[in-house]
């Protein structure tokens, strides 16, 4: 069976928002940002690149399109696939966390 | 006498007079004589405090009653009218199970789903009834599946599954000079950010057993006193109860600040060994340990964060309980300064 792309998991159009922002609770400890939403009650662990994507989500709503152009503005070259594929497991991550969801 | 109307949260008599104070309370079920605790224990009991609760302990079997004693004779108890935080009755629900084929029945003021047990070990039963209230009522404290002692400014947390060994490391602990807080229960006062003493009843299970017995009797000559019986075929195999150092019960009510928190890992195969971990790991175990963490919501995430912070952390793997006390003492002597606490990653 083929294994399909992560990009092509998500819908690229859709806009996504962080749901609570305001209200979530964090710590952060060695190389790892620990979140608790109020909202479902839930404790994650993120990394520093998962917390770096939340961050430009928290900014603003964001398509999964922005987030490459975002990101290739920070690293100042051109995402390679597998990096891109981290991306969208990352949102699709945040999206069943519950964190995030489509405008 | 109907046994709801001893179940009442208020002793009776007069509701509306000053609660006790429930610090400093100098009256031990000890300075009752036999009978007097005899017939209060099987009457409408007896309001006692164990830690930060005050709990109202009515036993209908005799045999119960002087294993309960055992354990809980030097615990302070109100002669007072006093606002209940639990209480427990152990019965037999009818004649036939009181003299018969009797049979403790444990009624607490929460859903009682326990199943009642052979009179000969309703000891178990009223632990379990301990147990089974403060693991579902207590929301007013940070509660983790944990052993948890003190000593010197410093408060060690222990947090494991069953069968770890913890409650044997942390009686052990405690009879080489730390004061017991609990073997299963540790507390934390959210708004004070210090560990709650809940001295109580350490119990054993199977290897266990022996093993503790000689740990006391290095210190104490009449080590058996510190002892239930045991008591084969309840659902865990053998229990036995440990009553807790005189000096724990003394210092019922002396809070720590946590800054010590330590995996333990009982392999009889291995070699001891101390492993560093990550506070990440670290604080999902606390949370995972914590029976009340999803209730009490943002304030226990904040508190479980600020003792990791400013704790030092690490696993133990080892053999034998002679092992696993040096090798909790080795790390803490390399920390001990409590004023450090928290500088260090792990």
């Amino acid at each position: 069976m083929a294994i399909m792309p992560s990009e092509e998991l998500i819908n690229k159009s859709a806009v996504y928002h962080v749901v609570n922002t305001a209200d979530f609770l964090w710590t952060s400890f060695e190389d790892s940002n620990i979140l608790y939403d109020p909202a479902s009650g839930h404790t994650q662990v993120l990394n520093d690149f998962a917390r770096e994507i939340l961050d430009l989500l928290e900014d603003g709503p964001k398509t999964v399109s922005h987030l490459f152009s975002e990101f290739e503005e920070i690293i100042e070259k051109e995402l390679d696939p597998d990096l891109k594929n981290k991306i969208v497991e990352t949102v699709i991550n945040f999206d069943n966390m519950g964190i995030i969801e489509p405008v | 006498m109907n046994l709801s109307e001893t179940n009442s949260f208020i002793k009776k008599e007069n509701q509306f007079m000053p609660v006790a104070s429930r610090f400093h309370n100098e009256n031990k079920l000890v300075k009752l004589n036999d009978s007097e605790l005899d017939k209060r224990l099987s009457g409408d009991g007896i309001a006692m405090e164990v830690g930060p609760f005050s709990v109202n302990v009515l036993i209908k079997f005799k045999n119960v009653r002087e294993d309960f004693l055992k354990i809980y004779r030097d615990f302070p108890f109100y002669d007072e009218p006093i606002v209940l935080d639990h209480s427990i009755s152990v019965f037999g629900r009818n004649l036939f199970r009181q003299y018969l084929r009797p049979q403790a029945f444990v009624e607490t003021e929460m859903n009682n789903d326990t199943i009642p047990l052979p009179a000969k070990i309703g000891m178990v039963s009223l632990e379990m009834g301990f147990n089974w209230q403060v693991a579902m009522g207590c929301k007013q404290y940070l509660m983790f599946h944990a052993g948890v002692v003190a000593r010197d400014g410093i408060g060690l947390i222990m947090p494991a599954m069953s069968g770890s060994g913890k409650s044997t490391l942390a009686a052990g602990l405690s009879f080489r000079g730390w004061q017991l807080h609990s073997d299963e229960f540790g507390l934390l006062d959210l708004d004070a950010g210090e560990l709650i003493p809940y001295p109580r009843a350490v119990s054993l299970k199977n290897q266990s057993i022996p093993v503790m017995k000689e740990w006391v009797s290095r210190e104490h000559d009449n080590y058996e006193d510190y002892f239930t019986p045991a008591y084969p075929g309840t659902p865990k195999g053998t229990i036995c109860y440990l009553r807790p150092p005189d000096q724990s019960i003394e210092e019922m009510h002396k809070r720590t600040k946590p800054n010590f928190v330590i995996l333990p890992i009982f392999d009889p195969n291995s070699e001891p060994k101390i492993r560093p971990i990550t506070k990440t790991m670290a604080f999902f175990r606390l949370v995972a340990s914590s029976a009340n963490y999803g209730d009490i919501g943002e304030r226990a995430f904040s508190s479980i964060a600020k003792i990791i912070e400013e704790s030092f952390v690490c696993e133990i793997i080892y053999p034998s309980l002679d092992t696993a006390v040096e090798l909790v003492e080795a790390f803490i002597a390399e920390h001990s300064d409590p004023k450090k606490a928290g500088q260090d990653d792990g």
